[in-house]
């Protein structure tokens, strides 16, 4: 737990530090959804129709961006080595690293959301959902997307393939929480998708820092 | 419990190590007992480094294995780990952060509470720099503040990387002095240099990995 605090807090300090590529994935994504109005059309029907698809995707979108900040600069100048040298689990060393990278760009995500659902007008009976939806799904990719990245670490250009690696992973993540959300749009029941998402996550949380470890030593072979 | 132990000793066996498809070494035994040193030689892209990743537990040998206590380090490595202070030639530390809160982070990394932070700091030399980001200090200064750990470290294993690049005559001797007192306390030292250090009168074995090919 002390070694899971300390990696914590490191990373979300330098994070601090990095505002400006911290900024790069909520920018883009702020920018992406407020176009959609701009370029497609104005129509609130239609708009509202498309609103649980378009943040969704740009979302993910955003979440994968991030991506490469996890391991990437901690391998390059060294330290990655020497916090896996450290004594202490390294599960619970690379579990601090995920956590620290959803609280600094999943969570700011989560939170910007809703607001960007008012420019799409999302029906205000779907806000709760699309909330949810991310709260469980946002931690989903930053797992999965930790294992793309760890298993390209030590090749150039690997943020192109580990993208690649992930996609496939978020896809059914993003058609679960579409769904949730367009059910609730219309009043339909929607647990059953929240309990997948949360059944999904579950398993990621309990799988991939033992995959990521597993990954990290085959980058460093 | 303190880790320096006179029965310690490190032992590689026939290690062999491939990089990018191409046989480095073959064939690379070695003994090192408590206060003795070993330079590892040879020449630029001869696998000074792999080894000392492979003798880090970081990279796998892909023959030979390496024996830590006459146990290999592959069954326990978490313990060995412990016993091990590895420096590699990257720096290791975050340029967005202070010379404070790199120090800080050396303090975790090596277990020790943080209350002589200001002590350290005056042995490396940076006293005055402890709050400045440390991409604004020079390579010297960077590796000055990596190398903060071997005055923090009681593990009994050192492995360093090519530590002196970058450093001016001045920090060496208090490198050196700082190794032989770790060399004198029954610690080990591995170490790649291109530099010549004085190591008092330790026992210094070479290890020339120059045609170590068997083939």
């Amino acid at each position: 737990m002390r070694l899971f605090l300390f990696i914590f807090k490191r990373d979300i300090l330098l994070a601090i530090r990095r505002r400006r590529e911290l900024a790069n994935p909520l920018v883009f994504f702020i920018m992406v959804v407020s176009m959609f109005p701009l370029g497609v059309t104005p129509d609130h029907a239609f708009l509202a129709e498309l609103a649980a698809g378009v943040i969704w995707v740009t979302a993910l979108l955003a979440a994968l961006m991030s991506m490469d900040n996890m391991f990437r600069s901690d391998y390059d100048d060294g330290s990655l080595e020497q916090l896996l040298l450290m004594p202490g689990s390294k599960v619970v060393l690379i579990a601090a690293k995920i956590a620290a990278h959803w609280f600094s760009i999943g969570l700011p995500l989560v939170i910007i959301a809703p607001l960007m659902s008012f420019l799409l007008f999302l029906p205000t009976q779907a806000l709760p959902s699309l909330i949810i939806t991310l709260l469980i799904s946002t931690p989903i990719l930053s797992l999965l997307g930790a294992v793309g990245v760890a298993l390209t670490l030590s090749l150039r250009g690997g943020g192109v393939l580990s993208s690649l690696l992930t996609l496939p992973f978020y896809i059914p993540v993003l058609i679960f929480s579409t769904m949730a959300i367009n059910a609730a749009a219309v009043n339909q029941p929607v647990s059953g998708y929240y309990a997948l998402l949360a059944a999904f996550l579950i398993v990621s949380i309990l799988l991939v820092p033992f995959a990521v470890v597993a990954a990290l030593r085959v980058s460093y072979s | 419990m303190s880790k320096y132990e006179n029965s310690n000793h490190l032992q590689s066996r026939a290690l062999q190590c491939e990089r990018g498809g191409r046989l480095l070494f073959d064939n690379v035994s070695f003994e090192l007992k408590a206060g003795e040193a070993m330079l590892v030689q040879g020449a630029n892209g001869s696998g000074k480094t792999s080894l000392l990743r492979i003798l880090t537990g970081l990279n796998p040998a892909i023959e030979g294995e390496v024996l830590w206590n006459a146990a290999s380090i592959s069954d326990d490595e978490h313990a060995y780990q412990q016993e091990l202070l590895f420096i590699g030639h990257q720096a290791a530390i975050k340029q967005e952060l202070s010379v404070r809160e790199n120090l800080r982070l050396h303090y975790s990394l090596n277990n020790c509470a943080a209350d002589t932070m200001v002590e350290l700091a005056e042995q490396v030399g940076l006293r005055q720099r402890l709050g400045v980001i440390c991409s604004r200090l020079s390579a010297g200064q960077q590796r000055r503040v990596s190398l903060a750990r071997l005055f923090l470290s009681d593990q009994a294993l050192w492995i360093l990387d090519e530590p002196l690049t970058a450093l001016d005559v001045d920090f060496i001797a208090v490198v050196e002095a700082r190794i032989q007192a770790h060399l004198a306390r029954g610690g080990m030292l591995i170490l790649t240099t291109h530099r010549s250090l004085d190591l008092g009168s330790a026992k210094v074995r070479i290890l020339n990995l120059d045609n170590r090919l068997t083939k």
